[in-house]
């Protein structure tokens, strides 16, 4: 764990003993029709971030195939025009990306190019940290921009959670709050307790479970007051989310892990929750190796995946009041390495799907000439992305999470 | 958090702990040694360590019992192990290589070393989820335990060609034309020096030095054809390494003692207080001294007076393996052994996949175990090792230890000890027999250690 990691969940730590059980921190459940916490929410509006772990190559994502550039530095991986979905005559998506290049021509596809921050790291955990927290000064970790934004989000007693993770990790650093435990779902059959006996006999285990975690305790010991709060917010947010329908038998989504995460995230939006962020994560993007088979499956289970999502929830008629971004914590070096891979970069695309304003490609494609220690340099930082998701999308003061001077990129339509 | 006064002392910090009227050797000590230095104890190892004073437990632990926790004597059991971890075929499954280590660590006579090939497997964090061949995993985790509280140089010669961390960190092929960055980048921010002790141009010359490192065929080989042989500059050093030459020059700086011991500070002592750069010199200084000899530096932390500080009590969180393993030990569910495979599961679904860390940075440890899915997978743990009867019977092992009547305070002192404030012990004291276990396992006092 990096020494900024832990200082943000030290700091994190100290500031929860300022909350004490409340409101915020556990999840409410009184039952309330389904539609009805949709529309009681500022906007209704849901955005859903999925991370692309270990530094997505974005230049065999978004493909200049047309620039001269190209060809120069990726001999042994470059990708044959032939088979690039087009956007422009210059650019287009990998072949692997036929049901993204789907979305883009039905106009729900916009692709930022060039997004990155100053002085780029090339440290993983570093770069994580600085795209997670919105924060590019070394220190200052307190909390997740996901986190803030909860932290910022009008809630009231009863509320559903306002953001949840779905995956197997541990929590992501950019869901760090300081008000509240963000939950995190593997998977709906992991998130029951496996109490035995009977209907009365489970009733008053669970009760007594929730008792022994509920009871207050010394204030002055935050790590106690964490695990209790956490414990108390699993117990709630399962008993919440026992009353979800299964997903139905005849899913429509491929079997990719990705898939089965966002047709939960889906089967949670259809269920009228007022959760408003959601968050999920692909991993196996850091191709310093061999990198052609294992990036094109990767660019196939992420875009067969967005596409099903994107074609459930638009079926349901949902499909305008969600947004997705993708990101990862850096693009790669432009010329490949000798391993028939790529080593870590900096500047790299964001994809965005939803009621884009204006589909296609957002800015230009960084030069492949004048570039920063071998790799491209940006010239959209990611902050601007994140401000308009926050304030033209959740309806969230972007300066109070991300500091000023981040104008918010123009990306989705206004309502 | 609070810092309590030892930790801005670094000398009086350091200093043997000898018990006084002030801070007896009491059970509560006892157990905290155990829950930190080991996987937790059964009743009859805390009674009798309890008499036996600091010294002479913690010197057991470094060297180990004589007999395993069910009585075999502790070399049979080790090559007993060693035998099982060499016969996985290299496409074994993963739970079946997850168990075997399971095992070793539920029954082993020398739990402080168990430990320390943990806390090793998360610093040289290799995940089978890449290298697909628990041969050689295997072979890795048995490098580790050689090397556990041993001499720190000889670990990291050793690690840099090991086949699965170099297939890990697709560094099998490393080549004069196009040197590989990532081994030169992790050794240096994750496995010596840290973030900030090393430019970029530092990693680019040490790859050079690297040149030549290959795995053919699941083994480590040297082709010096493909080695560059020039000069690099690497920490200010100049000269013609290889990459033998590296680990020395990693290990002039004194960067790296302290990046070692303030891990080590993590894992031993506190996870969440503010651990300063005053607090870690002089066990840095300590370790350097000692050529890096890691039982030196884990003797000196568990002797001294921080380790046994009541105020740092509990400021660890347990890992899932931690939990799992501790509440076996303590509860002496030993026979019929476990299904070990899924113990190994369920570890996952808590968040600690062994052989399996989510980076090469390992996990993230501390608060960061703790989410929804993770604290109800802990709940299910305990409600299903209390469901099966045939292997938890908790009061038989009352009644074994003479503690045989019905009220909680067995269960008590031998898990918790000193952990409940007043509403919490009344709580239980109220709840039937039948509830007091869960309830006690479940209470996130005791996901602490």
């Amino acid at each position: 764990m990096s020494p900024n990691r832990r200082a943000f969940l030290k700091s994190s730590l100290a500031a929860s003993t300022l909350v004490s059980m409340g409101a915020h921190t556990v999840p409410g459940f009184l039952s309330r029709s389904a539609r009805a916490a949709s529309a009681g929410s500022a906007n209704g509006r849901v955005l859903v971030v999925v991370q692309l772990l270990g530094g997505n190559d974005g230049l065999n994502t978004v493909v200049p195939h047309g620039l001269e550039g190209y060809p120069r530095n990726r001999r042994a991986l470059r990708l044959a025009p032939g088979a690039i979905h087009k956007i422009t005559k210059e650019i287009g998506l990998h072949p692997s990306m036929g049901q993204m290049a789907k979305l883009h021509e039905d106009g729900r596809l916009s692709v930022i190019q060039g997004v990155g921050y100053p002085n780029p790291d090339r440290s993983h955990f570093r770069s994580m940290e600085i795209w997670e927290t919105a924060r590019v000064e070394n220190g200052a970790l307190e909390t997740g921009w996901l986190g803030r934004a909860v932290d910022a989000l009008p809630t009231k007693a009863g509320d559903d959670f306002r953001a949840v993770q779905i995956g197997t990790r541990s929590l992501a650093l950019a869901l760090k709050a300081k008000r509240t435990e963000i939950p995190s779902v593997a998977s709906l059959e992991q998130f029951r307790l496996q109490l035995s006996g009977s209907d009365s006999d489970r009733r008053a285990e669970r009760d007594a479970l929730d008792q022994i975690a509920r009871l207050d305790r010394d204030a002055n010991d935050p790590l106690l007051g964490f695990m209790r709060r956490s414990t108390l917010s699993a117990y709630d947010s399962s008993k919440r989310l026992e009353q979800l329908a299964p997903a139905s038998a005849d899913s429509k989504y491929p079997t990719y892990g990705l898939a089965k995460r966002l047709e939960l995230i889906a089967q949670i939006i259809k269920a009228g929750f007022g959760t408003r962020i959601f968050y999920t994560s692909l991993d196996g993007f850091d191709t310093h190796a061999n990198q052609l088979g294992t990036h094109a499956a990767l660019l196939n289970e992420l875009s067969d995946s967005i596409a099903a999502f994107h074609a459930d929830l638009a079926s349901a008629g949902e499909s305008d009041r969600v947004a997705l971004m993708t990101f990862s914590e850096f693009g790669r070096r432009v010329r490949e390495n000798a391993s028939l891979g790529t080593d870590h970069g900096a500047a790299a695309p964001v994809l965005v799907v939803g009621p884009v304003a204006k589909p296609g490609l957002v800015g230009e494609h960084p030069s492949l000439d004048d570039l920063d220690d071998g790799d491209l340099k940006h010239h959209t930082d990611f902050r601007r992305v994140y401000a308009e998701l926050l304030e033209n999308w959740l309806g969230c003061p972007g300066a109070p999470v991300l500091g000023t001077g981040f104008d918010p990129l123009p990306l989705l339509r206004k309502a | 958090m609070n810092s309590p006064g030892l930790l801005s002392d670094p000398s009086l910090a350091w200093s043997p702990f000898e018990p006084g009227s002030d801070k007896p050797w009491d059970l509560a000590r006892v157990a905290h040694l155990h829950r930190r230095a080991g996987f937790a104890a059964p009743w009859a190892v805390l009674e009798r360590d309890r008499r036996d004073g600091p010294k002479a437990s913690i010197q057991r632990l470094l060297d180990g019992e004589a007999r395993t926790a069910d009585g075999k004597p502790a070399a049979e059991f080790e090559s007993l192990l060693d035998q099982m971890g060499r016969q996985l075929a290299p496409a074994a499954a993963l739970p079946r290589l997850q168990g075997i280590w399971l095992y070793r660590m539920i029954f082993t006579a020398h739990p402080l070393r168990e430990r320390m090939t943990l806390f090793w497997h998360n610093h040289f964090a290799t995940s089978n989820a890449k290298v697909e061949n628990p041969a050689l995993m295997q072979r890795q985790n048995d490098l580790l335990r050689t090397h556990a509280l041993g001499a720190f140089p000889a670990l990291i010669n050793a690690i840099g060609k090991d086949p699965a961390m170099l297939i890990w960190l697709d560094s099998t092929v490393n080549r004069k034309a196009k040197p590989n960055e990532n081994y030169a980048r992790e050794v240096m921010e994750l496995f010596t020096l840290g973030r900030g002790h090393y430019s970029e141009k530092d990693i680019q010359e040490a790859a050079r030095a690297f040149t030549g490192w290959f795995v053919v065929r699941d083994r480590f080989q040297e082709i010096s054809a493909q080695h560059d042989d020039g000069e690099k500059t690497v920490l200010g050093q100049t000269g013609r390494f290889d990459g033998n030459d590296i680990p020395p020059l990693l290990l002039r700086q004194p960067a790296c003692a302290e990046f070692l011991c303030g891990k080590l500070v993590r894992y031993f002592v506190t996870e969440v207080d503010a651990v300063t750069p005053e607090l870690i010199a002089p066990l840095a200084q300590h370790f350097r001294d000692s050529g890096y000899n890691v039982r030196t530096v884990v003797e000196r932390i568990l002797s001294s007076n921080l380790f046994h500080d009541e105020a740092l009590r509990r400021h660890r969180v347990k890992s899932p393996v931690e939990l799992t393993v501790g509440t076996i030990r303590a509860l002496e569910v030993l026979k019929p052994t476990l299904p070990v495979d899924q113990l190994a599961e369920a570890c996952g679904r808590m968040g600690q996949k062994l052989y399996a860390p989510p980076s090469v940075a390992g996990w993230d440890w501390g608060p960061s175990w703790a989410n929804s899915t993770t604290m109800l997978a802990r709940t299910n743990f305990v409600l299903s090792l209390l469901a099966d009867k045939e292997r938890a019977n908790l009061g038989a092992l009352a009644a074994k230890h003479g503690r045989g009547n019905n009220s909680p305070s067995f269960l008590i002192d031998l898990l918790v000890q000193d952990a409940y404030d007043r509403k919490v012990q009344e709580r239980i004291a109220k709840a039937s027999s039948k509830e007091v276990p869960a309830l006690i396992l479940t209470s996130p006092e005791y996901q602490l250690a």
